[in-house]
């Protein structure tokens, strides 16, 4: 795991969008934490539940997009 | 609570008479007896609410020799704290109340007392040694202190109708006043509705002193910056507030001498407050509830079910939309400012029903929302800064369905909403960022104004220039909450729909979210886990989830609201509107164009009120409620009553029959 990701808490993390029936929009949810937290800015490609609906994958997106992977 | 006045003169000798006229104008505010102690300077008025040590507590009140009065809006809460470590100082307490250890905390600390208070104050206090009078205000404004200078005097009190009394106080519009409530729904302390008259900003004092005066700012909300919050991770801060919040709730509750019950929304924070007081005290619970006749601003099920865990002795009031319209002129004189809701009014029915069951205090939710992030603003904001760090991703622009979900039923509607709302001001290093689209909607209604009424200049850059230099540090959220903190909470939540609606029936409100120590360690929690994700107050909700049923806990937030337009013309018009908004009677108060006017009543009328937008609803109540302030307030006779009996002389003037001390029955 690259520096950035660790510092997305994981309790954090697992409660953000945990009321959002629709998986995509608990992932801009995500997205929203993820860029509020990190201070970056996610590319429109990663902003679905296939990059962001998982603890895993929003790890491996985070690593991806700020090159520490 | 009480009301306080009183006059600083800087030659003749203060009027008695002038003083208990302004007494006789706040009575509602302390029904149980009166004061005023004059000396060849000063004269310090008071009426009475009497809820700490009812049988003592006679204001003004002095220190042990009679060289610092003080009259006394409010309550120190830590009294019996800061008491304990006075006595050990060496100083002499006659009474129980709150109000004596302002005295002695004077003589010990100085102005630094002011940091050691924790509650809700507003107070006058002079220091005969020194000759220094002070007005001196709590931290969030919850309590009132307006004044004005005419003649060579300084006049100031609770409210601003104990000025008008003086007839040679002016009665007009502060245009920038005005400009400032169609902005941001109230004026910004030190500014007021009303020429001349000023109010002291909340966690200032005023210092008069040798012909000069001072202002200075002992408490301002401070947030730490971005990377420098305090560490602790969710259910660690949870925890804390949690303690404290069951400290503030509890020292709120327990701290009278009269019962105390508690009002339940229906939403979470008043919920938090009243199971508090379930949960952790062995007194009996009376709780009270406004609920609606039109079920789109009734609570009333969620009140049911939090009653039914809590076991409460429940009173209610239901609100008609005409019970509103005719208790409006009412609601409005309380108020004294230009409303551009109704909402005050069914508060001010409400404090009505608690005093008519024989209760003096209440404990309320107000203050939650600013200091946790429970405004939809605040979620807002997040959404515009996601949408403007890639204005064009359409993808960003879906954000908004996360806040308004019915969006995601109307795909055809969201993206345009989206643009035309969120997309607008998306300049992200503007400090206001978070609030330009509700300041731009609000300023809507300025296009109503007449010529004469408008005035240059931008209400929004004077505002954003106050902002402290290291809020450029902040979060985003936080510079959203301080702008909340500077207008919106002091000028309108806690003043125009709280303490007047409130004080208007004799009712105090206690407000635990507003504790010292609970607004210390809000602030410096990370912005990201008040509002997780977009999860509103996500901290206080975990932190009481065991307590409030989970109807309560879960349910979409419902801004408190009444019904607007529809109050005044949905069963015929009430009779004072057509006298107040008569072609005459609008030209002669000069603010609105009287051809407009007709134009909005004619369209509320023929609507019966329905269906009216947003920015007309705010229209019409800022068109009754200036017309209001101008038949009452400016046009008004402003011949109070007698101050409330028994009233305490303390009169040292050199001009009265010597020194004397009485009570007058």
């Amino acid at each position: 795991m690259g520096t950035s990701s660790t510092r997305l808490n994981a309790g954090e993390l697992a409660a953000v969008g945990a009321g959002s029936t629709d998986p995509e929009l608990r992932a801009l949810e995500v997205a929203i934490f993820v860029e509020e937290v990190l201070d970056i800015v996610l590319p429109d490609e990663v902003l679905d539940a296939r990059h962001l609906g998982t603890p895993d994958g929003v790890a491996n997106t985070v690593d991806r997009v700020t090159g520490e992977r | 609570m009480c009301g306080i006045c009183g006059v600083l003169a800087s030659s003749l000798i203060p009027d008695a008479e002038l003083v208990q006229r302004m007494m006789g104008a706040l009575s509602h505010r302390g029904p149980d007896g009166s004061g005023y102690y004059r000396d060849e300077r000063v004269a310090l008025g008071h009426t009475r609410l009497a809820i700490v040590d009812t049988g003592h507590g006679v204001q003004p009140m002095s220190n042990e020799d009679g060289q610092v009065w003080v009259t006394f809006n409010g309550e120190i809460f830590n009294h019996v704290e800061l008491r304990a470590q006075l006595s050990g100082r060496g100083h002499e307490f006659r009474t129980h109340c709150d109000t004596e250890v302002i005295v002695h905390a004077w003589e010990e600390w100085g102005p630094a007392a002011f940091d050691r208070f924790n509650g809700q104050w507003a107070f006058a206090l002079w220091d005969r040694r020194s000759g220094e009078l002070v007005l001196c205000r709590d931290r969030y404004g919850v309590r009132p202190l307006y004044y004005t200078r005419v003649g060579g005097r300084l006049l100031f009190g609770s409210e601003m109708k104990a000025l008008f009394v003086d007839p040679e106080v002016t009665r007009e519009f502060d245009l920038v006043g005005l400009d400032e409530t169609l902005t941001f729904w109230s004026p910004v302390a030190p500014r007021t509705p009303f020429s001349g008259v000023k109010q002291v900003p909340p966690g200032s004092y005023l210092s008069f002193r040798g012909g000069t005066e001072r202002l200075v700012r002992y408490w301002a909300p401070e947030f730490p910056a971005r990377g420098q919050e305090d560490p602790d991770d969710l259910d660690e801060h949870a925890a804390g507030l949690r303690e404290r919040l069951i400290a503030a709730t509890k020292l709120r509750f327990e701290r009278s001498d009269v019962p105390v019950g508690a009002y339940v929304s229906g939403g979470l924070d008043s919920a938090v407050t009243a199971s508090i007081i379930s949960s952790f005290t062995e007194v009996e619970l009376d709780t009270f509830s406004l609920r609606f006749s039109d079920a789109e601003f009734d609570e009333g099920s969620y009140q049911e079910r939090l009653i039914r865990s809590l076991g409460t002795k429940h009173h209610t009031v239901t609100v008609t939309e005409r019970d509103i319209a005719d208790i409006f002129p009412e609601v409005v004189w309380h108020a004294e400012h230009p409303l551009l809701r109704t909402a005050p009014a069914p508060m001010f029915l409400l404090s009505r029903l608690v005093r008519e069951s024989g209760y003096k205090v209440v404990v309320t939710g107000e203050g939650a929302d600013e200091v946790l992030a429970g405004y939809d603003v605040f979620r807002e904001t997040k959404v515009r800064y996601f949408q403007g760090r890639n204005p064009d991703s359409a993808l960003r622009a879906r954000a908004v369905e996360l806040l308004y979900p019915w969006m995601a039923r109307s795909p055809n509607l969201a993206p345009a909403f989206s643009r035309g709302f969120f997309g607008r001001h998306l300049d992200l290093a503007d400090p206001a960022l978070s609030h330009r689209p509700r300041w731009d909607t609000t300023s809507a209604l300025k296009a109503m104004l007449t010529d004469d009424a408008r005035i240059s200049g931008d209400a929004t850059s004077g505002l954003t220039r106050q902002m402290p230099d290291a809020s450029r540090t902040w979060d985003p959220l936080a510079r959203a909450q301080w702008l909340e903190l500077a207008t919106l909470l002091p000028g309108y939540v806690l003043a125009s729909q709280g303490d007047r609606m409130l004080m208007a029936n004799s009712i105090e409100g206690r407000f635990p979210f507003l504790d010292a120590e609970v607004g210390t360690y809000a602030n410096a929690m990370p912005a990201r886990q008040k509002i997780l994700g977009l999860d509103e107050k996500h901290l206080l909700k975990r932190a009481f989830a065991d307590i409030i049923p989970d109807e309560v806990l879960r349910r979409p937030k419902q801004p408190y609201r009444a019904p607007d337009a529809a109050s005044f013309f949905a069963g015929g018009a009430p009779d004072w509107l057509a006298d107040v908004t008569s072609e005459a009677a609008v030209t002669a108060a000069g603010i609105f164009r009287a051809p407009m006017v007709a134009r909005l009543l004619e369209k509320a009328r023929r609507l019966r009120g329905a269906g009216l937008s947003n920015t007309d609803n705010m229209r019409l109540v800022a068109v009754l409620s200036v017309q209001l302030l101008h038949r009452l307030v400016i046009e008004g006779d402003h011949r109070p009553g007698r101050p409330p009996s028994p009233m305490a002389v303390f009169d040292h003037a050199p001009t009265s029959a010597g020194d004397h001390d009485c009570i007058r029955t």
